[in-house]
């Protein structure tokens, strides 16, 4: 099949969650199939500057081939956007100018698809929120997938979204919560669809653990109030000063909050990839906080080092997949999450039980050839 | 495999241990004496907990009501104008130039709280909501007794 790939960014340095699913899908498909990869110039995804040269290259074994960006994003305007989406006035107007706004504008991209879009038998759209899969997918819509990597944020709830969740021809789900969010807002029966999630390597187990006085639960990712992590670190201090220090929280990923200074908090800032999977396989437990998902892959990770996890339970994405897994507790309130921290702590056992069936989990589902199997499977039949 | 965990039933023993301490703190520090009553706690903390995992899924009946009503419409984008015909738009230039970028540090600490007063708004009234739904099903089962009552007496009569 031909087939194209649109994404944001694009690049071995460009790290974000959908644009390094993209990349992975892309190589693998690149194996059997003639792809390329339709992209802006960008690597920053909140100034959207042009830093690769346009015109085409090669990444890997995929062939990219990259558009400029018109105009960088006008920060100020589109945080006074994003406050008017939040507050549920949008008008038809504010919401295109939001998709407008967020970017990348790549006009070059947008007229490829309406000269060439033809030419290829699939294009898949990553991520529904930005600008090229927004105004991108009306343009093919007969051969548009979208992977549309749906959260529940204030933008699912925009007026204009129930309209194009209508469009493609098939849809690419990240877990079964995120198929039937979209389900949910679509103004008619959605297309035929599969749900992939992503794939993963089996870890090293050689890899040495690190060594941390006393027991730890490990944040993974960028240390943001948007991830949840003013609420854990509030919930744990809780926890740590009823209880006593019985257990460290490492946070493991650059930070953009404050962090409070507690012995008990250990902010390790950017952590290359050997001390990452050290941590995990000495970590008690991962903690995931976030509110919006549409998958976790810190989890996913987590349950492939055998760790077993604690996840914010009012983000249906990660409770749906924990119950799946059977592996970890979630939580709801601070009560809650001492209570199943003390669970951890308290029954080390079982904790690894939870953690090996994390790891069987990801066994059956999420290793490549699984992965790449449905995929492939669905692309041949929609 | 065996010593398999069904998370699902940890987590219902979690939740009741969690709830019951919830209940206890609530009820000995909490100047709650109606918490006493472990059933009335748990219904309590059912309809408020529902209420707060739905809020952003449901349309809510307060905010349909009040839509369009701009005294309690919260307006934290400052339009930035000027109503003289000449000046008006050096004016305007100057604001967009010099005082809002003076004034951001302002501007985005408010919009932080304006976006948690929003969520607490819409928590608020989902609670309103669900506590409202409830008074409205207890009236209807208390006028269907009431009937069945009336109906029993004047058979009987």
């Amino acid at each position: 099949m031909k087939l194209a790939c649109v994404v944001q960014r694009y690049g071995l340095e460009v790290v974000g969650g959908s644009e390094s699913h993209c990349r992975s899908i892309a190589e693998r498909l690149a194996a059997h199939h003639d792809v390329t990869v339709l992209t802006s110039c960008a690597s920053d995804y909140l100034s959207w500057k042009n830093t690769y040269p346009a015109g085409a290259s090669a990444v890997g074994p995929v062939r990219v081939q990259r558009f400029a960006v018109e105009r960088p994003r006008n920060t100020h305007r589109f945080a006074e956007l994003n406050n008017i989406v939040a507050s549920g006035r949008a008008t038809a107007d504010d919401e295109a100018e939001w998709f407008r706004e967020n970017g990348p504008q790549v006009p070059g991209l947008l007229d490829h698809l309406r000269a060439h879009g033809r030419e290829y038998d699939r294009v898949l759209f990553w991520t529904y929120r930005y600008s090229p899969s927004y105004f991108g997918v009306p343009l093919v819509r007969d051969r548009a997938i979208l992977v549309p990597t749906a959260e529940e944020d204030p933008v699912i709830w925009l007026r204009s979204v129930p309209e194009f969740f209508t469009l493609p021809r098939g849809y690419v789900f990240l877990t079964p919560e995120e198929a039937d969010l979209v389900r949910s807002r679509a103004n008619a029966p959605l297309p035929p669809s599969c749900v992939i999630g992503t794939g993963l390597e089996t870890a090293e187990s050689v890899v040495a653990g690190v060594s941390r006085p006393g027991p730890f639960v490990l944040y993974l990712g960028r240390v943001d109030p948007n991830k949840g992590c003013e609420t854990l670190l509030r919930y744990f201090q809780q926890f740590v000063d009823r209880e006593g220090a019985r257990v460290q929280l490492v946070l493991a990923g650059p930070v953009f909050m404050p962090v409070p200074s507690h012995p008990a908090i250990v902010p390790l800032g950017f952590v290359d990839e050997a001390t990452r999977a050290a941590l995990l396989n000495s970590a008690l437990a991962l903690v995931v906080p976030s509110p919006y998902e549409s998958l976790c892959i810190a989890l996913l990770e987590g349950w492939n080092h055998s760790r077993p996890a604690l996840v914010n339970g009012r983000c249906r994405v990660l409770k749906g997949q924990v119950m799946r897994a059977n592996g970890g507790l979630f939580y709801g309130n601070a009560t809650e999450f001492a209570t199943a921290l003390r669970e951890l702590l308290d029954r080390p056992e079982m904790a690894t039980q939870i953690g090996r069936q994390g790891l069987e989990y990801v066994n059956q589902q999420y290793r490549w050839p699984t992965v790449m199997h449905t995929l492939e499977t669905f692309l041949a039949s929609s | 495999m065996e010593n398999r965990i069904d998370v699902s039933q940890l987590m219902a023993d979690i939740r009741m241990r969690a709830n019951a301490e919830l209940r206890e703190r609530a009820f000995d520090r909490g100047n709650t004496p109606e918490f006493s009553d472990a059933e009335l706690f748990d219904l309590v903390e059912r309809v408020l907990r529902g209420a707060v995992d739905d809020a952003d899924r449901k349309v809510l009946l307060l905010s349909e009501i009040l839509a369009g009503n701009k005294d309690v419409t919260l307006e934290p984008s400052a339009r930035l104008t000027s109503h003289r015909p000449v000046v008006g738009p050096f004016i305007v230039f100057v604001k967009r130039r010099l005082l809002q970028p003076l004034t951001q540090w302002l501007y985005e600490y408010s919009m932080d709280n304006f976006r948690r007063q929003a969520q607490i708004n819409r928590i608020l009234f989902a609670t309103v909501q669900a506590l409202a739904i409830e008074t409205a099903r207890l009236r209807l089962e208390l006028d269907a007794a009431h009937d069945s009552a009336s109906k029993r007496g004047s058979g009987a009569a």
